[in-house]
């Protein structure tokens, strides 16, 4: 890929996105896209040859060279520029940091070993870029797994050419090059010789060796069910790859083959996106089986499916969602934070969402659709129906998880029997597709007697636990039952970091510490910062197993609750506000700051409310519900509005973040 | 065992093994809007498109228009088949709005034997496999009593199961009922009652496949969806 087609295809990424209905604050129409790039033609005269379409898809036919890539980063930043101006830089930054990252990957091929290019382009692009480049250069030590696919594919072919003329297979690899950039490194020979180029394989990242190798073995397999059916394809598929992968399944896992290869055959257990967790279950949940994940509503709860979500996903699987507390944009926008692309996801059905949530604010007559997410009404048959119509509208896929939100409203609604055999029935169609699924209910939200009867219907039960202890909140993970499996029930101390769960053992290994002054930055999800020494024994108390079980409360602090990434009240929020705490530390006995400096978002929502005439809440605190206000006004009413500047700001050269308050000040 | 001509309404067919079986005479009855017709013009509407079977539709209550327009509300457009001869859709309600009541019955234009004879020459001309009649609760009115309607419809249900056509007869009923004239179910090989109920403030469809000889079908209770491509039953579901 040329220079000049990355920039294209970023470009044309950025539009779409933030053309997209669910980005966050709000959304743009292609026509400001295209203003901006009539009035950079102005002073690049080179982007004419540059047009966006209607749809937001893209004509690139300038050269490639110097020239052109100046011309395309001065356009992008002008793009962001106007962004920054409606609704300031921060937010601006972190609304095109959340929507593109997800598209990156895909680009990377041209920005790795591209810093030129990186560095042409304006912020937030250069940190975005680095970051999924730093993310992937540590895993693309690919050779040990390229070596032992070629020896295999040598082989296979070799049988398979015993049997066949092998032209077919090299038509069909021929196709697939179309598909996956990185068999165009992959030679296939006379003698039925498979060469993979491993320099060129190097720069890709582990989800393209992923998806090229599936897609090579897969049409081994393919070619041999031909030849010989299903079965005995399947037989001979799975002993040639025994006889190589054998003491492998490490090594297969990091690069999700084993739910990608063969079906998914191989493949008997799901990971719960925490090794520590599933190695208590001997590799993960069991497919079939149907979990009762029982934790207090919050964060914890939150990013253990997130994390159980985002691996899945990433390792092939599909996913049913029923949410009955949140909207589908609330669940869109977690994924989007773990860097998964819901949009495309749904479009391929890999994702569906059943939404029981709705019905409480709108009339839903039976199941309505709602883009791709189905919307029930209340009563459970119709509940059932979307469920249904869900799971089969999702694609066929090696796995499939489930995740159940309904018990605890359900049992509110209607009689427990009625609940009951609702949830019998989900359990055995799960188990009838082997799917995992998990069902959430919230602790103590229902009567003993009844959690314990409903507890009965499932395979296992996962326990969260969140307790204050002194300035910070324990928490545990455990498994409380697993049917047919063993299991070890010691509870797994964790913390949330980086939007994710990570047990506290880890964390101590990687030699971060663990004292309260660590954990008092809460920022957006509780995350734990700078870690300059390890634990004092003196806080800790270890359990059986070596984890940390319990620690003594530190001094001069109270708990401080964590807040979820994205609102339960059916609208985005406002990225929150990184509190700025100060605090003791126990050693060092002085005030220091434990978070960057406050970004003022309430100035900033109530500057942007100005600009586009719309009233801000009277209530400051309502500022972190709101969702800017503009997300009911028409974009075109935006831009009328905003659009008046604009002239005026592409005058003038760039502005640096200096200069946007003076042109914020001559536009009031 | 006989072939089968499946409804592809999605998830019905799963509750009856898989469709009706050949030249049987089945039932569908229900209270007014409880999609009836709607089931009918699916039965003809897929048969054509599905298995290639041409279809007649007769209807004596509602007018052509109103059928075709129900129809392509829900994506199925009857106009083109029956320009290609694929599909007969056939209003004798028209007819019977031209003539008084006492014609009507005079005449006996939606008698049995009326019908019948009307059919043989069309199901000899078009070769149809498929027969939707909407619906005998309109024949019903031609005869005084009950005694006459049932031997009636049972030499019109031995002449559709001789003729070889797969027929859906549409009988309107009251919610409690199962069919109209109390007959008509011990004549059809098979009853699909079509209902609606409250539940938990709002109303639901529901499907009871009450009889069906030659099968082994499922008598539960199952909700049934109107979606934007029309019937939509789910066998996953029962109720009660």
């Amino acid at each position: 890929m040329t220079d000049i087609e990355t920039l294209g295809k970023l470009i044309e990424e950025f539009i779409g996105k933030m053309t997209s209905p669910e980005i966050g604050q709000f959304r743009l129409e292609v026509s400001t896209f295209r203003i901006i790039l009539e009035r950079s033609r102005v002073d690049e005269p080179a982007l004419v040859k540059f047009t966006i379409m209607d749809d937001g898809g893209i004509v690139n036919n300038l050269r490639n060279g110097p020239d052109s890539v100046r011309a395309l980063s001065i356009y992008l930043k002008r793009s962001v520029d106007f962004i920054s101006s409606l609704i300031g830089e921060e937010l601006a930054k972190d609304m095109i940091t959340t929507s593109i990252r997800p598209q990156i990957p895909k680009l990377l091929t041209g920005f790795r070993n591209n810093e030129k290019l990186v560095e042409a382009l304006p912020e937030p692009f250069p940190s975005i870029i680095n970051e999924t480049l730093e993310r992937n250069l540590d895993s693309t030590d690919h050779d040990e797994i390229l070596d032992l696919f070629q020896e295999m594919f040598q082989t296979y072919l070799k049988d398979l050419s015993a049997k066949s003329d092998l032209s077919a297979f090299k038509l069909k690899i021929s196709i697939l090059r179309e598909k996956h950039d990185l068999l165009k490194y992959m030679e296939l020979g006379r003698e039925e010789l498979i060469v993979i180029d491993k320099e060129k394989w190097a720069y890709g990242s582990v989800e393209e060796v992923r998806d090229a190798l599936a897609a090579i073995f897969n049409s081994m397999v393919g070619l041999s069910t031909f030849l010989v059916g299903r079965e005995e394809a399947m037989k001979n598929a799975s002993k040639i790859f025994q006889y190589y992968f054998n003491d492998k399944e490490e090594l297969l896992d990091r690069y999700g083959l084993i739910e990608g290869l063969l079906d998914g055959a191989i493949q008997k257990k799901i990971s719960t996106g925490i090794p520590l967790l599933d190695s208590r279950m001997g590799g993960g949940i069991p497919k079939g089986s149907s979990i009762l994940l029982v934790s207090p509503s919050g964060i914890e709860r939150d990013m253990f499916i997130s994390g159980m979500l985002s691996q899945g996903i990433r390792k092939g699987s599909s996913v049913l969602m029923v949410l009955s507390k949140e909207p589908p944009r609330s669940i869109r926008i977690l994924l989007r934070s773990n860097d998964l692309d819901p949009d495309k996801l749904e479009e391929e059905s890999r994702l569906r969402i059943v939404d029981w949530f709705s019905w409480r604010g709108e009339r839903i007559i039976g199941v309505e659709r709602d883009g791709f997410a189905l919307k029930s009404s209340k009563i459970l048959s119709n509940l059932g129906i979307a469920i249904n119509k869900g799971l089969r509208e999702l694609t066929y896929s090696s796995s499939k998880i489930a995740i159940i939100h309904m018990i605890g409203a359900a049992t509110n609604i209607f009689d427990f029997k009625g609940v009951y055999n609702f949830i019998q029935r989900l359990r055995a169609k799960f188990k009838e597709e082997e799917m995992v699924s998990l069902f959430l209910l919230e602790t103590n939200s229902l009567p003993k007697e009844i959690e314990t009867t409903i507890q009965e219907i499932f395979d296992g039960v996962m326990i969260i636990e969140k307790k204050p202890e002194g300035n910070r909140f324990a928490r545990e993970i455990r498994i409380g039952s697993l049917s047919w499996f063993d299991f070890d029930a010691s509870p797994i101390s964790f913390i949330i970091k980086d939007n994710a769960i990570v047990p506290e053992r880890e964390v101590e290994e990687e030699g971060e510490t663990l004292e309260p002054s660590a954990i008092i930055d809460r920022g957006q999800q509780g995350v734990q910062k700078d870690a300059p020494k390890r634990p004092s024994d003196d806080l800790l108390v270890m359990g059986p197993k070596g984890d940390v079980i319990s620690r003594k409360p530190p001094p001069e602090a109270t708990p401080v609750e964590d807040e979820p990434p994205y609102s339960t009240a059916g609208k985005m929020k406002v990225k929150p506000v990184k509190k700025r705490v100060l605090i003791k530390t126990p050693d060092k006995g002085r005030s220091e700051r434990a978070s960057p400096p406050p970004v003022k978002v309430e100035k900033k929502v109530k500057r942007v409310m100005r600009r586009v005439k719309v009233t801000p809440p009277r209530d400051p605190t309502e500022l972190e519900e709101m969702d800017l206000g503009l997300k009911g006004t028409a974009p075109q009413d935006i831009l009328r509005k905003a659009i008046s500047t604009i002239d005026d700001l592409l005058k003038e050269p760039p502005p640096s973040s200096k200069d946007h308050m003076v042109v914020r000040k001559r536009i009031k | 065992m006989a072939e089968r001509k499946g409804t592809h309404v999605a998830g019905l067919d799963e509750l009856i093994g898989g469709g009706f079986p050949e030249g049987t005479v089945n039932l569908v009855t229900g209270p007014p809007g409880s999609a009836k017709s709607l089931m009918g013009i699916h039965y003809v509407f897929n048969g054509v498109n599905v298995d290639g079977d041409t279809g007649i539709y007769l209807t004596l209550e509602e007018s052509r228009d109103s059928i075709t327009r129900a129809a392509s509300a829900y994506g199925m457009d009857l106009n083109s088949l029956e320009k290609e001869g694929k599909l007969y859709l056939i209003d004798l309600g028209k007819m019977r709005m031209e003539c008084t009541s006492s014609e009507e019955l005079e005449w006996g234009l939606a008698s049995f034997e009326t019908l019948q004879d009307f059919l043989r020459n069309h199901i000899a001309f078009s070769g149809a496999k498929r027969l939707v009649l909407d619906s005998i609760t309109a024949v019903g009115v031609y005869y005084k009593t009950g005694e006459l309607f049932r031997r009636e419809l049972f030499k019109f249900a031995r002449f559709l199961k001789e003729s070889g056509i797969t027929s859906l007869l549409i009988s309107e009923v009251t919610s409690d009922g199962d069919s109209r004239y109390g007959t008509e179910e011990f004549v059809a090989d098979s009853l699909i009652k079509l209902d609606y109920e409250s539940a938990s403030g709002e109303y639901r469809r529901t499907l009871r496949v009450k009889k069906m000889r030659f099968t082994k079908h499922d008598p539960l209770k199952h909700p049934f969806l109107i979606m934007e491509s029309g019937m939509e039953v789910s066998p996953d579901e029962v109720i009660g």
